[in-house]
C-alpha cells in the first residue's frame, strides 16, 4: 500500500539505427514506457532530428478495425489483447492484409446482397399473405388482390412468374390440372394486364374460388414463406460460418495488425539521426533497472542510457500511477473517476476507502441487510458474463459495502429491521423511536447528529493535513500558509470547530473570551488580508501594472476569501448531516415497513417485510453509496485535490488504444 | 388544480435534456462519417443505442429497413412525450406529430405516383410504410393500394387533411405532388399555428419564435427550388409560401413582383427581419441562388443559437420538447444520408458534401 504516487524517472536513450526494431520489440514485450516526443523535452526550437513515419501505425489500425467489423457480422469477439506476444509477430504486409480483408468484404457483400433480395422477396410476399391469409379480413382480399385461374397460352409458368418479379405476387399449380393460380396486387393490375397479354394467359371457366381452392393457395404460399424463411436464416448462417471458416487466419493477421500498430506507435516517439535513434519515456523507478538491462541486453551494449528526474520537469507534465493492492481497486476507480493526483501528490485511495465504508455503514447500518449486498456483489460477479473491469470492480464495492453495513448493523443492532442481538454500541431504531437504551451515550437523533459532525470535521481536517503534505512536497509555501485549504484556513477552522463547541457546551449562551477570539479570527483576517498583495508582487507584476483598481481588487479579494472561508466551512461541515439523516431515515423506513406489517398477519405480513426489505436496500442502498460518494469528492477532494495528474499510460500489449 | 410549470414539464423535459445531450455529438459524427464502410458505420449505430435498427440491418441487410425502424423509432419519441403530457400541452404534441404522418403520407404518394403515373412498381417497398395510427385514423393499406387519384381521395375525406386531396381534381405526370405536398406542409404549419394559441402565453412565445423561423427556412427552401431552378414567377411562388414567417410574407412578395425587372430580391425583405445577418451582401441578383443558400445557412445557425438559448435557460416550457423533436429529426436525416452514401461507397469528403 503506498500513501503517495508512485515514483517516476525519464529515461532516455540512444540506440543504433540497426538495433531500433529489436529494441522496439523488447520495449513492447516490457510494455512499461510511457513514452514522450524527444522534442517536446527540449526547449530549443532548432532541434533537428528526423521523426518517424506516422502513415503505418494508421494503415494497421485502419486495417485492425476493418477486421473487427468483420468479426462483429458474425458476432464473434476478436483475440483478447491478453493473447498477444511479440514472438507472434511476423512480417507486414499492408498490400496482403488489405487483400485478405477485401476478399471476405466481398464474399460478405455478396452474401449482405443475397440476404437483401430475400429479404425483399420475403416483404412482396408478406403483403400477399396479409391480404390473403387472414380470413377476417376478407374484405381486404377482396379490395386489394388480384386472383387468376389460368395457363399461360404462351411460354412457361415460371417465366411468367419471372416477368412479374418486380411486383408482389404468388403463383402455383392447381393440383390435377394444367392449370395454375396466379394472386397479385390490383394496385398493378396494368402491369399484370400485360404480362397476361405476353404469355396469352387462357383464363380458367371457372374463376371461382372453392374451398379447396382457397385450402391449395394458403398451404401453398405458407410453404414458400417458410422456404424463404429458411433461405434467409441460411444467408445469415452462411455470413457466419464465412467468418468462422477462416477464423484462425483472421485471428493471425489481427494479432500481427495490432502488434505492428503498437509497434509503430513506440517507433512514431523515435527520432533519428544518420546512424542512431533516440527515445524517451516515463517509467515506474522501481521498474529502471529491468527496463536498462533490457535495453542493453538487445542493443549489445551498444546503446547510451540517461535516466531524469522528475524534479527537471513541469509536474503536471509527468505521468502519474497510482499503485495500490487490488483489494482497493473498486476505491481507485472512485477516485480515478473523479481525475488524477497530481504527480508526488497524496494518492488518496486509502483514505477515501475508509471514509466510503464508515459513512455507509452508518447510513445503512444493518447486517441483514449488509449480508444481502454481499451475495447480490459475489452473485455480480459470478453471474455476469464478459463483465467489464469496471463491472467487476463495482461489484467488488458491493461487497465492502455489505461488509461496512454488517459491521454497522452489528454495532447498532439491527438484523433486517429487527433487534435481534442486542446493539454493541447503541440501538439506532430504539434512538429514532424515542426510546434509546438507559445508560447509553447516544440517547436521541441530536447525538446521531453530533457524531455525523464529528466525523464531518475529522475528514475536512484529514483533507487540510493531506493537503500541507501535498503543498510542502511541492515547496508552495505561499499555498501552504496563506490559501483558505492552506494552514491560515485551517488555523480558522479549528478555531472555528472549539468556538463552536464551547458556544454549544454553554447552552448556546458564552462565546469564548473577546481576546481568544482575536487571536483565533483576527489574526487570520489582518495575515489574509496580505494574500492578494503578496501574489501580486510575488507572480503577476511582470504581466500586470499596479493601480488603484489593483487595490480594489485586493480588497474585494480579501472580502469574498473571508467568506468563503467561513461558510465554506461551515457548509462542508454541516453537509455530513446528510449521513445522520441518510441513517434516520434508513431506520424510520424499517419502522414503518415493521408497522403496517404488523397490521396485518401471517403470510402477508412477511410478504410486507421481504417487499419493505427489498426497497429499502435498492432506494437506501442507492442512496447511501451516491451521498457517500458526494461527501467524499466535494468535501474531501475540494481540500486538496488537485486533478491536475495525468495517468500514466505505457504502450504495451494490453494498451487499449 | 392548474398544473405548475415545474409538475408539467419537470419529468419530460429532465428525460428529453438527457436524450438531447447525447444526440449527434462531434464524436458520433465522426465516427459515422469516417467509418471504412457500411458494416462498421452500422456498428457505430450500434455503440449509440440504436440496437433494434443495427438489429434490422444483421438480419435482412437492407439498408431501407434500418431506416424504417430509425422512423418507427422517431414516431415512438412523438408517443412517449405524448404519453408524458396532458390537457393543451398533449393537444400541441399531438398536433405536432402531424409532421412524420405528413412525410409518411408523402412516402405512399409518391409510389403511387411512380407505380400509377410513372409506370414503376411499388415492388416490396410499400413494406416499409408506417401502417400503425399517428395523428390521423388513416386506412394505410387502403391508401397504399389506391389506384386512381379518387381511392385517395376517399382515404382522406374524413380527416384533416381532406380539403387538400379534395382542392385538387386530378394528379398528372407534369403537375407531379408538388401542389398536394405543399398544400400538406401548409396545413402542418397552419395547425401547429392555431394550436399554438392554446399554449400558456410563454410557450406560445417560444413556440411562435421557433415556428416563423422554421417556416421562413421553408420558404427559402421552395424559393431556391422551384424560382431559380423551376423558374417559377413571383406570383405563382407567393401562392405557395406559407404564412406566419419573420420576414417573407405574402404581401411583400406579391408587391415585389411589380418590380421584379428592377432587381427585387426577396432576400432583402427577409434580411429586414434578421438584423442579425444585414451583413450579408446580396446585392447581385443573378447571383440569387447561391445568396440564398448562405442566407438559408445563417438562418440555420440562427436557429442553432435559439436552440442553445432555449437549452441554457429556463427548463421549464415547451423549448424542451420543440428542440428535442427537431435535433432527432436532424439525427434521423444524418443517420440516413451518411448509411446511404456508405452504403454507395461515398468517401467521407463526399458524404460531408451531402449533408451539409
Amino acid at each position: 500500500m503506498s500513501f503517495f504516487t508512485s515514483k517516476m524517472v525519464l529515461l532516455s536513450a540512444v540506440v543504433l539505427e540497426k538495433k531500433s526494431d529489436d529494441v522496439t520489440a523488447e520495449l513492447l514485450r516490457l510494455g512499461l514506457l510511457d513514452f514522450v516526443e524527444v522534442s517536446k523535452l527540449f526547449e530549443t526550437k532548432d532541434f533537428k532530428l528526423k521523426s518517424t513515419d506516422d502513415i503505418k501505425n494508421a494503415e494497421a489500425g485502419e486495417l485492425r478495425r476493418q477486421l473487427e467489423t468483420i468479426y462483429k457480422q458474425a458476432n464473434l469477439e476478436h483475440p483478447y489483447r491478453e493473447k498477444l506476444s511479440v514472438e507472434e509477430m511476423s512480417e507486414y504486409r499492408p498490400s496482403d492484409s488489405r487483400d485478405i480483408i477485401n476478399k471476405i468484404n466481398n464474399d460478405l457483400q455478396n452474401l449482405r446482397e443475397k440476404q437483401k433480395n430475400l429479404h425483399q422477396e420475403n416483404l412482396k410476399l408478406q403483403e400477399i399473405v396479409e391480404y390473403l391469409g387472414n380470413p377476417g379480413k376478407a374484405a381486404n382480399r377482396n379490395s386489394f388482390l388480384l386472383i387468376n385461374k389460368g395457363k399461360p397460352g404462351r411460354g412457361n409458368f415460371d417465366d411468367m412468374l419471372n416477368y412479374f418479379s418486380n411486383i408482389p405476387h404468388f403463383g402455383t399449380e392447381i393440383p390435377e390440372s394444367d392449370y395454375y393460380f396466379l394472386v397479385s396486387l390490383k394496385r398493378d393490375k396494368t402491369l399484370v394486364n400485360d404480362g397476361f397479354n405476353k404469355f396469352q394467359w387462357i383464363e380458367h371457366d371457372e374463376q371461382f374460388l372453392s374451398r379447396d381452392d382457397d385450402s391449395v393457395l394458403i398451404t401453398n404460399i405458407e410453404k414458400k414463406v417458410q422456404l424463404l424463411k429458411t433461405e434467409i436464416t441460411e444467408v445469415s448462417e452462411q455470413l457466419k460460418s464465412q467468418v468462422i471458416n477462416d477464423r484462425d487466419s483472421l485471428d493471425r493477421l489481427w494479432k500481427n495488425l495490432r502488434l505492428h500498430e503498437l509497434y509503430s506507435s513506440i517507433q512514431n516517439y523515435f527520432s533519428h539521426t544518420e546512424r542512431t535513434c533516440l527515445f524517451s519515456g516515463w517509467l515506474p523507478a522501481e521498474k529502471t533497472r529491468a527496463v536498462e538491462n533490457a535495453i542493453r541486453k538487445v542493443s549489445s551494449g551498444e546503446c547510451i542510457i540517461e535516466w531524469s528526474e522528475p524534479a527537471k520537469f513541469k509536474r503536471e507534465s509527468v505521468p502519474v500511477e497510482i499503485k495500490q493492492p487490488k483489494a482497493l481497486a473498486p476505491f481507485q476507480m472512485l477516485v480515478e473517476n473523479y481525475a488524477v493526483p497530481e504527480y508526488g501528490a497524496v494518492d488518496p485511495t486509502v483514505f477515501v476507502a475508509v471514509a466510503y465504508m464508515i459513512m455507509f455503514g452508518l447510513m445503512f447500518g444493518d447486517a441483514g441487510q449488509g449480508l444481502v449486498i454481499i451475495l447480490i456483489g459475489i452473485l455480480g460477479r459470478r453471474l455476469i458474463k464478459n463483465a467489464s473491469a469496471g463491472i467487476k470492480k463495482l461489484m467488488q464495492l458491493f461487497i465492502y459495502c455489505g461488509s461496512a453495513s454488517i459491521i454497522a448493523g452489528v454495532l447498532f443492532g439491527s438484523y433486517f429491521g429487527y433487534p435481534i442481538f442486542p446493539a454493541l454500541w447503541f440501538n439506532y431504531h430504539g434512538v429514532v423511536s424515542g426510546h434509546g437504551a438507559a445508560g447509553s451515550s447516544i440517547n436521541d437523533v441530536y447525538d446521531i447528529l453530533r457524531i455525523t459532525i464529528y466525523f464531518g470535521i475529522s475528514v475536512i481536517s484529514i483533507g487540510l493535513i493531506i493537503n500541507w503534505i501535498n503543498l510542502y512536497r511541492k515547496r508552495d509555501f505561499f499555498t501552504l500558509f496563506l490559501d483558505k485549504s492552506g494552514i491560515l484556513g485551517g488555523w480558522v477552522y479549528g478555531c472555528g470547530v472549539y468556538t463552536s463547541f464551547y458556544f454549544v457546551g454553554t447552552g448556546y449562551k458564552l462565546l469564548p473570551d473577546t481576546n481568544l477570539l482575536t487571536v483565533f479570527f483576527g489574526i487570520p483576517v489582518i495575515f489574509l488580508f496580505f494574500k492578494a498583495p503578496i501574489h501580486f508582487f510575488m507572480y503577476e507584476r511582470e504581466e500586470k501594472s499596479f493601480n488603484i483598481f489593483s487595490i480594489i481588487d485586493f480588497i474585494m479579494e480579501w472580502i469574498v476569501e473571508i467568506l468563503e472561508i467561513f461558510s465554506g466551512y461551515l457548509a462542508n461541515t454541516l453537509s455530513f448531516m446528510r449521513v445522520a439523516g441518510l441513517g434516520i431515515a434508513h431506520v424510520s423506513l424499517m419502522v414503518a415497513f415493521d408497522t403496517i406489517a404488523a397490521m396485518t398477519n401471517g403470510f402477508a405480513a412477511v410478504l410486507i417485510l421481504i417487499l419493505g426489505n427489498i426497497l429499502v436496500i435498492a432506494l437506501e442502498g442507492l442512496s447511501a453509496g451516491i451521498q457517500a460518494l458526494r461527501l467524499n469528492y466535494y468535501e474531501f477532494f475540494s481540500r486538496y485535490f488537485t486533478g491536475k495528474g495525468i495517468a500514466y499510460n505505457p504502450v504495451s500489449l494490453r494498451s487499449r488504444k | 388544480m392548474k398544473k405548475t410549470a415545474v409538475s408539467e414539464y419537470g419529468y419530460i423535459n429532465a428525460k428529453l435534456r438527457a436524450r438531447i445531450s447525447k444526440i449527434l455529438t462531434d464524436e458520433f459524427k465522426n465516427n459515422l462519417i469516417n467509418s471504412e464502410n457500411i458494416e462498421s458505420a452500422v456498428q457505430v449505430l450500434s455503440s449509440q443505442g440504436w440496437d433494434s435498427a443495427v438489429e434490422k440491418w444483421n438480419s435482412t441487410g437492407d439498408i431501407q429497413n434500418l431506416e424504417f425502424e430509425l422512423f418507427k423509432n422517431h414516431i415512438e419519441n412523438y408517443r412517449m412525450v405524448i404519453k408524458n403530457t396532458d390537457g393543451s400541452l398533449h393537444n400541441f404534441i399531438n398536433i405536432l406529430s402531424m409532421k412524420p404522418e405528413i412525410e409518411n403520407i408523402k412516402t405512399v404518394l409518391r409510389l403511387w405516383f411512380g407505380s400509377r403515373i410513372k409506370n414503376r412498381p411499388i415492388g416490396y417497398r410499400s413494406s416499409y410504410v408506417f401502417r400503425e395510427r399517428i395523428y390521423e385514423n388513416i386506412d394505410w393499406n387502403l391508401l397504399i393500394n389506391s389506384i386512381m387519384y379518387d381511392d385517395i381521395n376517399a382515404v382522406f375525406k374524413n380527416t384533416v387533411y381532406g380539403s387538400v386531396f379534395s382542392s385538387q381534381k386530378v394528379v398528372d405526370s407534369n403537375d407531379g405532388l408538388f401542389t398536394i405536398e405543399t398544400n400538406l406542409d401548409r396545413l402542418y404549419y397552419s395547425s401547429i399555428l392555431k394550436a399554438s394559441n392554446e399554449l400558456k402565453k410563454s410557450d406560445s412565445i417560444i413556440m411562435n419564435d421557433i415556428i416563423s423561423t422554421e417556416i421562413d427556412l421553408q420558404n427559402i427552401s421552395w424559393l431556391i427550388r422551384y424560382r431559380h431552378f423551376y423558374k417559377m414567377d413571383f406570383t405563382e411562388l407567393a401562392k405557395i409560401l406559407i404564412p406566419g414567417g419573420n420576414g417573407l410574407q405574402l404581401e411583400s412578395l406579391q408587391n415585389g413582383t411589380k418590380d421584379e425587372d428592377s432587381g427585387f430580391s426577396p432576400m432583402e425583405i427577409l434580411k429586414k427581419s434578421y438584423p442579425e445577418l444585414s451583413t450579408l451582401n446580396i446585392s447581385n441578383k443573378h447571383n440569387f441562388s447561391s445568396q440564398a443558400q448562405l442566407f438559408e445557412e445563417l438562418l440555420d445557425e440562427t436557429r442553432k443559437r435559439k436552440f442553445t438559448g432555449i437549452l441554457t435557460g429556463y427548463p421549464f416550457t415547451i423549448g424542451i420538447i420543440l428542440v428535442y423533436f427537431f435535433m432527432s429529426e436532424r439525427e434521423l436525416h444524418f443517420i440516413s444520408s451518411v448509411l446511404n452514401g456508405k452504403n454507395y461507397r461515398f468517401p467521407p469528403e463526399q458524404i460531408k458534401e451531402l449533408i451539409r
